[in-house]
């Protein structure tokens, strides 16, 4: 892997009559062959890079490099790339092979034999052999954002820009094309920068992730980062942190009311921070040297969601169902100090 | 629907659009046709005699160019104006439109009387180019209303689509943005050749005196009484076959559009 395939250098937005800006300030550095997930909320700007990337979107400020070029003013057509939107934005017009071949046909960039192979090649790729001259509308949704991957595909883009392109499909095909996704991602090798509101779709499918808070990026990293170093305590709630307790820290470790913790991994500091403590950080329940007393129980399929009252401290604890408590009742354990971070 | 009733509809239409056309087709085919004759000797009529009246030809020749140039200039004036208008808001979207209809507010003899003048000053009265400018005057805006209310249901995103795809502009707006504003265009080509297809006012106004076209021929021989009705009736009906060519032409692509979005829609 190459450094910085995607380069985004203090990046901003502001929309025509809008107070506050969309994106500000933003940098980013994709490498070449990566998944990289922009992750946020509805309205955090998140569509509005992928169309700054794109070239659809002009920026305010800062730059975009895509393989070493700086795309600043280059327009969306001549930039190399390829988007897929929410939508499948299928041509209805045209047949689904008229739809994968849409854009080599135009711009005439590859022979006749050539286009009808490499149709008939994206047509197997995507699990659609025989349906090329089917109309774009007889077609699932599942079957039209895979028609709109392909035609995307086809223009063997650098960089694969996906904006939420399986939110409108139902849960079971969403977790099958984010696999078709990944699949293709490895045998390809095509960069991808992919948009969603999803918590668990960015974890499922990047190498990377960027979470986005308003018009800032508020963390970029591995998947795994988000569930053992959040950078914030919003960041932290986010990814599901429920139990976020003042505490003090020290050259010793962590003290809270809870006890004392040495969190070998957390960055040296003295004074006032805020304990994060996962869910299912709770270990040697039944035996271990935390009392608490459960205030409530929450019964969800896999797991028991516990508050837990420990000498006026809250916590909710995930534990597996052979750990029945009923409200009322004490519960002794221990936490593990790798599933807890100072924020 | 059933096929009885398809015939049916077919019939009432028949009867209701065709029938009265019937005499105007027989008196253009004969040369006589006095009581008591209830079939008349249909002997040409004035067909014949066509081609020896350079006059109708000329204007129908001249309608048919100045129609052409008016509804393709509109459209091609109209079309990107229309598109922003539809697809956009913003600040002061209301006032264009609002303006767009002042055209037809006010009685059409005002505005040709009003536009004789303006044209004198600009050296453009009594010419061919005055003329062609004239009519769009009164088509880019009404064809800029009529194809704005298309490009209302119209998404863009289909245009960045192409775009992303590495699709130049021109290429996107033949293969993306003009099918899918198909019927839109044809619609508003329709209205806009039938008015600039009947304009008389207008052309008596501000066109050269030796310039006729079918209308501004036509109104003065119906009035005289000193032409043979089969010649009336040829020239009416060099009138309206254009028109009734272009609707079922128009009607045509509306139906094909129609079963297209059934079967796989435009966009």
């Amino acid at each position: 892997m190459s450094l910085s395939f995607l380069e985004l250098e203090n990046l901003s937005k502001t929309y025509r009559g809008n107070a506050e800006p969309t994106v500000q300030g933003l940098d980013l550095r994709v490498a070449e062959g990566e998944i990289v997930v922009l992750l946020g909320a509805s309205g955090c700007g998140k569509t509005t890079i992928l169309k700054m990337v794109a070239g659809l979107e002009p920026h305010d400020d800062g730059h975009i490099h895509i393989d070493g070029e700086l795309m600043d003013g280059v327009r969306a057509e001549k930039r190399p790339i390829a988007m897929v939107f929410q939508k499948a934005l299928l041509f209805r017009n045209m047949t689904v092979a008229q739809n994968i071949n849409f854009a080599p046909r135009l711009n005439r960039s590859m022979s006749r034999s050539e286009l009808a192979a490499k149709t008939q090649e994206m047509l197997e790729l995507m699990q659609l052999e025989g349906m090329g001259n089917k109309r774009a509308t007889q077609l699932s949704g599942g079957q039209e954002q895979r028609v709109s991957l392909a035609r995307a595909l086809m223009t063997n883009p650098k960089l694969l820009l996906l904006d939420e392109p399986l939110s409108a499909l139902d849960a079971e095909l969403r977790v099958s094309m984010r696999s078709f996704l990944k699949k293709l991602n490895r045998e390809l090798g095509t960069t991808m920068l992919f948009v969603t509101h999803d918590q668990e779709e960015a974890i499922s499918l990047a190498d990377k992730v960027a979470l986005l808070f308003g018009p800032s990026l508020a963390q970029f990293g591995k998947p795994e980062d988000f569930y053992t170093r959040p950078a914030t305590e919003q960041v932290a709630r986010f990814f599901g942190w429920k139990n976020l307790i003042a505490a003090q820290q020290d050259k010793h470790g962590v003290r809270c009311g809870l006890g004392s913790f040495v969190l070998p991994d957390c960055a040296p500091y003295n004074g006032t921070v805020t304990l994060a403590i996962r869910p299912e950080a709770a270990i040697e329940v039944g035996s271990g040297s935390i009392l608490g007393t459960i205030a409530r129980a929450e019964f969800l399929g896999s797991h028991i969601l516990y508050t837990v009252d420990c000498n006026g401290v809250q916590l909710e604890l995930s534990l597996s169902k052979r750990h029945e408590y009923a409200p009322g009742s004490s519960l002794t354990f221990n936490l593990d100090p790798s599933l807890m971070w100072v924020v | 629907m059933k096929r009885a009733t398809r015939i049916l509809i077919l019939a009432v239409a028949f009867i209701v659009l065709l029938l009265p056309l019937v005499p105007l087709v027989l008196w253009s085919l004969v040369s006589r046709w006095r009581y008591p004759e209830v079939i008349p000797d249909l002997d040409g009529g004035f067909w014949l005699g066509l081609s020896s009246d350079p006059r109708i030809l000329s204007a129908f020749t001249n309608s048919m160019a100045l129609t052409a140039l008016v509804v393709l200039a509109s459209l091609a004036l109209s079309f990107f104006a229309a598109k922003n208008l539809g697809t956009r808001s913003f600040r002061g979207k209301r006032i264009i439109e609002i303006a767009l209809l002042v055209p037809t507010f006010f009685p059409p003899i005002a505005i040709v009387f009003g536009m004789q003048r303006v044209f004198v000053q600009l050296h453009l009265y009594s010419t061919l180019p005055g003329l062609f400018i004239a009519q769009l005057v009164f088509y880019v805006p009404y064809m800029t209303l009529l194809l704005s209310a298309m490009f209302e249901n119209y998404d863009p995103a289909y245009e960045q689509q192409a775009a992303s795809l590495g699709v130049g502009p021109v290429k996107r707006l033949f293969t993306v943005t003009l099918p899918a504003v198909r019927a839109g265009v044809v619609v508003s080509c329709i209205f806009c050749f039938i008015g600039s297809w009947s304009v008389y006012l207008l052309t008596n106004v501000i066109a050269p005196p030796a310039f006729k076209t079918l209308p501004t021929l036509l109104f003065p021989m119906m009035s005289v009484g000193n032409n043979s009705y089969s010649m009336v009736a040829v020239v009416i009906i060099l009138y309206i076959a254009p028109i009734l060519l272009f609707l079922t032409l128009g009607s045509k692509a509306l139906v094909d559009n129609r079963l297209d979005t059934k079967k796989g829609g435009l966009l």
